[in-house]
């Protein structure tokens, strides 16, 4: 027994209770929330969750860049306001982490009123994340939440399938309706004892194996008891992402919104193939490493607050007074090719084949080409912008296209150069043009149709109203990791008038498998002004905002995007008939429609 | 997995750190030696297998050597453990290489699967390594008593076979067989790696992009001032990227118990080619003085007879000779292609050219026109070092000259040198000059009378040097993450 208690028994027991109270005292501070949200039918469970109360909000549409949501749509008839006040819409994630918050006056609100709010940043979505959209008073009495899920609208993700299969519910479309609706609301279980075991785990290894090996190496005479800091400091920081990993990271995520690419995934072990498995779990930590995200998107801010550059110089330049470029619009008109001549002068023999095939079935057909924003916004470019070069691909493809005098081609550039001086074309943190600039390219192309169609008459200036929607950081500012940095105002184009255009049924046709945007691949808009020409829209991002301008030009408008390949689309054209093709591409992507003719 | 990596930094080295100290004292070496095999393999199976063959064999012959009495046996069987490597070299580093220059299929490399692009990682450096044991044990009269797992932990440990220092086995052998990893030999380890980390991924990383943009341009736009920095940058690169993995290599050995030679001594500040030499990869110039310079000159001495021979006395002729012949040597060591053999040749030349009177002149008779011949000489070398084909050298080198086509757009410079890069470029260009070494040295040690002051002034100095440790891991860190993240390879919106 004597032995049990000499003075190293003390000492090692004095350690393992103090790693114990360390470790106890991290986790409890760790809140691993792990939400299994479940559904539950209204009425059933109305008890307030802290201050999330199961909700009323109907959530109406939510708009999405890519996988960002940018903005919300909300109808607050049914919210029992009693504060007339301040108010807040805040947006929460499922670790009830406040993702957004946007102050609004609620006298403004007319009752039975749809609300749109605009995010000052974007937030990033994933699959199967789910997040809260609460309305909150100012006396905190009116708080109404509800969780949206970033598929509500299109699919169902694995979270909801769960919440399904746990509630013993049939999957109908009604459930899902409802599930918008907010007629079912969501209890969020913590499986808080699982997340407190892991950071125990992870604190008690880490203290551990870092005492052992700082007691394995042999005492020295000559070292200082401050150098100690440096070796405690060292071994915990090299100890601590691979354990982090190991016991805080258990739900690796699958992709990377950001990046646009699936995460790589952890590869099974089997000796015979140790050759790729090394590599493949040298991906794997690449992709999974703590922080990874925070990490990359910290040092990209800090490189553009410090040092006015962008982290990602083959995505993006800074330019002069904070203009964004995308590297190979800046590279394009430099001089430097993507394209050969012959290439260039396929294109052309594509679009003279495909005139010629749309006149024999009737249908006129024009070319609209949008313009690089650097061709327009020259003097932003960065100081080491070489201007001499005056020859590039851009120019080339516009001269060849008007040689060819079958070809009806619109040429954008013009045009938005005139309106240039009355206003802001391209945004400053994207490379799309700006409600502004895209109503001046409209007018633009609605008087080429003009020449053609006599009673088609573009919408003027004083017929529309450029609606302010707050500020907005999208777009490259986001792919730059830089959306905390830099806005800009965000405009949207309404009539001033009712519209005589509205969303008609879809047709059905299907996008390309590969299509990231396949809500985005048809949009039908009809005005039911039999007098008007029909018109098929072969488009890309950039026609986004004229969709509803152009519509009320016409009796029938089929817009498709069709995964940037600007194709013939020969199958949507017989069926549609329509009298009028209007191609409408980003000239940088053009050449996409070479791999498309193949 | 490069020592800059996260799965080296975060997941190897901990993982091997922990086995390491947690084993008792006699199972070091073999965790050790797990450790280095598990590191290699992620450069390929295919070559691992050609490294532990390599090992197998040359641990053959040591031992052969070794336990043999008969000096000419002995001599016999050195000189058959040479030619392996020598052919071992040539077969696997330099073969592929001639096929593929002269369209041949890859003769005695496709059996086992290995591209002949790509060259097993650190084949040059051990099999250096290799012969250094067997010129060892065939001079030495002792019974080495070497076992298996030992001589593969000299061959194969991981700190060393990618990049070096090439370590004479008399210098590591007793390592290997008693060592005493101590807590002050750790910390400064710690210090060493943070150091090479610095060099590696905060100055070397940048400056390698600028450079390889700029040598991505193509000739017609290229303008000489643009020329000249992606050279000097280049040249700076080089020295940052291999001086600081050898860093981090010293470091890593420090860690396990292990003392290595330096490779590189402040090389920019010499004022001749030959300087240069006796700073820069320093074990491998003193490899090749020893076991190519030093016998050659010896076997020409002995054969030559005349004293002179066209005017030129025969001791010069040899040191020319000899020289030429080390350098070449040496370019070829670097890599099977023209610009390697032609950058040995310059530099063979310029040494020989620095023993002639004209030679000593210019380096020694003023200390600037000696740096200037020098910082000349050296940044061209470097532009023929890492070119691709002598046409591209050539060419490159004109526009320097003032020769090239492109437009000279002085506002071009701020698209490499801006505000960031001007940081690494002074931090570079200061780091490459023993100033720095001179301000740290001449930093007045205060020797205070009150005990309490003198301490919390040690404290303070030292704090200062964790800081900037601490702020380094964490920087570089941050660099290598970001690093990782290979999105918007084509993206459309």
């Amino acid at each position: 027994m004597a032995t049990l208690f000499n003075r190293r028994f003390f000492i090692f027991t004095a350690f393992i209770a103090g790693y114990i109270c360390i470790a106890l005292t991290f986790a409890s501070f760790h809140r691993n929330y792990n939400f299994k949200p479940v559904l539950i039918p209204k009425g059933e469970h109305n008890k307030p969750l802290g201050r999330i109360i199961a909700g009323t909000v109907f959530i109406q549409e939510i708009q999405m860049h890519n996988d960002f949501l940018c903005a919300i749509e909300i109808e607050l008839a049914t919210w029992n306001r009693t504060n007339k006040n301040r108010n807040k819409l805040v947006i929460l994630d499922n670790g009830f982490t406040i993702l957004q918050e946007i102050e609004f006056q609620s006298d403004s609100i007319k009752d039975n009123s749809f609300r749109s709010f605009f995010f000052k940043k974007p937030i990033e979505i994933g699959k199967d994340k789910h997040f809260f959209v609460c309305l909150l008073s100012e006396d905190g009495q009116d708080n109404n939440c509800i969780t949206a899920w970033t598929d509500t609208v299109a699919t169902t993700g694995k979270l909801y399938q769960e919440s399904i299969s746990k509630l013993g519910l049939q999957e109908t479309v009604k459930t899902r309706k409802n599930l918008l609706k907010g007629s079912l609301q969501i209890k969020t279980i913590e499986s808080e004892k699982t997340g407190f075991i892991m950071a125990f785990l992870f604190m008690f290894c880490l203290l551990g194996i870092s005492t052992v090996l700082i007691y394995k190496l042999k005492g020295d005479q000559t070292v200082r008891s401050i150098e100690l800091i440096l070796l405690i400091f060292f071994v915990i920081s090299l100890l601590t992402p691979s354990l982090y990993f190991i016991f805080m990271q258990t739900e690796k995520k699958e992709k990377s919104n950001w990046e646009k690419r699936m995460l790589a995934t952890k590869p099974v072990f089997d000796i015979r193939n140790l050759g790729e498995y090394l590599p493949q779990m040298q991906s794997f930590i690449n992709d999974h490493i703590p922080f990874r995200d925070e990490i990359i998107s910290y040092k990209a801010g800090f490189y553009y607050k410090y040092f006015k550059k962008s982290s990602f110089p083959n995505i993006s330049v800074i330019g002069k007074e904070g203009w964004i470029f995308r590297t190979g619009e800046k590279d394009a008109i430099e001089g430097n090719r993507d394209i050969s001549k012959d290439e260039i002068l396929e294109i052309v023999k594509i679009l003279h084949t495909r005139t010629e095939y749309y006149k024999k079935i009737g249908i006129h057909f024009y070319v609209a080409l949008i313009p690089m924003k650097t061709e327009l916004y020259k003097e932003f470019l960065p100081s080491y912008y070489s201007q001499s070069v005056k020859d590039n691909y851009v120019n080339e493809i516009r001269s060849e296209i008007k040689k060819d005098t079958l070809v009806r081609f619109i040429d954008l550039l013009p045009s938005l150069m005139d309106a240039k001086a009355e206003g802001q074309i391209y945004y400053k943190n994207d490379m799309h043009w700006t409600p502004f600039g895209a109503f001046s390219a409209y007018k633009d192309i609605i008087n080429h149709i003009k020449k053609d169609f006599p009673h088609v008459q573009p919408i003027e200036g004083n017929q529309i109203e450029f609606q302010y929607a707050g500020k907005i950081s999208w777009g490259d500012a986001i792919e730059l990791c830089i959306q905390d940095y830099v806005s800009e105002p965000y405009y949207f184009i309404k009539l001033k008038k009712i519209p005589n255009a509205k969303n008609c049924n879809k047709k059905g046709y299907l996008p390309q498998p590969k299509f990231h945007l396949p809500n985005e691949y048809e949009i039908h808009r009809c005005s039911s002004n039999a007098a008007m020409p029909n018109i098929v829209i072969i488009r890309d991002s950039f026609y986004q905002t004229l969709v509803e301008l152009t519509s009320e030009n016409f009796n029938n408008s089929l817009f498709i995007w069709d995964n940037w390949e600007y194709g013939i689309n020969e199958e949507i054209i017989k069926k549609e008939k329509p009298d009028i093709v209007l191609l409408e591409a980003y000239i940088g992507f053009l050449p996409n429609i070479l791999k498309a003719n193949k | 997995m490069p020592f800059n990596s996260i799965t080296f930094i975060y997941f190897f080295l901990p993982l091997s750190l922990i086995a390491y100290y947690l084993v008792p004292p006699k199972f070091r070496n073999t965790i050790l030696l797990i450790s280095s095999l598990v590191f290699y393999a992620w450069a390929g199976i295919a070559f691992l297998f050609l490294l532990v063959f390599s090992s197998i064999i040359n641990f053959i012959f040591f031992v052969s050597i070794s336990r043999n009495r008969n000096p000419r046996t002995r001599n016999k069987l050195f000189v058959f453990g040479v030619i392996f490597n020598v052919l071992f070299l040539f077969v696997f580093k330099y073969l592929p290489a001639i096929n593929v220059a002269i369209g041949l299929s890859d003769v005695g490399t496709h059996i086992l699967g290995i591209n002949s692009i790509v060259l097993p990682l650190g084949i040059s450096y051990y099999t250096f390594k290799a012969i250094s044991s067997l010129v060892y044990i065939n001079g030495s009269t002792n019974d080495d008593g070497v076992n298996l797992i030992d001589y593969l932990v000299y061959l194969t440990m991981f700190q060393q076979i990618a990049s070096g220092p090439i370590d004479r086995y008399q210098k590591l052998n007793s390592q290997i067989y008693h060592r005493n990893p101590t807590a002050g030999q750790f910390i400064s380890g710690i210090r060493r790696f943070a150091l090479g980390l610095f060099k590696k991924v905060i100055i070397s990383g940048p400056l390698g992009i600028i450079s390889s943009q700029i040598f991505a341009i193509s000739p017609e736009n290229l303008s000489t001032p643009i020329a000249w920095l992606g050279a000097i940058t280049f040249a700076l690169q080089v020295y940052y990227d291999f001086s600081g993995y050898t860093d981090m290599a010293i470091g890593l050995g420090k860690f396990f118990g292990f003392e290595f030679s330096e490779n590189f001594n402040f090389p920019f500040v010499s004022r001749s080619i030959k300087e240069f030499w006796r700073r820069w990869h320093i074990t491998l110039s003193n490899w090749l003085r020893d076991y190519i310079f030093q016998p050659l000159a010896y076997s020409l001495n002995l054969k030559l007879d005349a004293e002179s021979y066209f005017w030129i006395r025969k001791s010069d002729l040899i040191y020319y000779a000899t020289t030429v012949l080390t350098f070449l040597l040496c370019g070829i060591w670097h890599g099977a292609t023209w610009p390697f053999i032609i950058w040995g040749l310059i530099h063979g030349l310029l040494v020989s050219f620095e023993k002639t009177k004209a030679g000593k002149w210019v380096c020694t008779r003023y200390k600037i026109v000696g740096h200037i011949y020098f910082l000349f000489f050296i940044t061209v070398s470097f532009v023929v070092f890492q070119a691709k084909t002598m046409d591209s050298a050539v060419q490159y080198l004109g526009t320097m000259l003032g020769f090239g086509s492109g437009e000279i757009y002085w506002p071009s410079l701020t698209q490499y040198i801006d505000r960031e890069t001007s940081i690494i470029y002074v931090l570079a260009i200061l780091g490459a000059t023993t100033i720095l070494d001179k301000i740290n040295s001449s930093i007045p040690v205060f020797d205070l009378n009150n005990k309490r002051l003198q301490k919390i002034y040690n404290s303070s100095y030292h704090l200062i040097i964790y800081f900037g440790i601490a702020m380094t891991i964490l920087l570089s860190t941050i660099i290598i993450i970001s690093g990782t993240s290979n999105s918007f390879l084509y993206f459309q919106f």
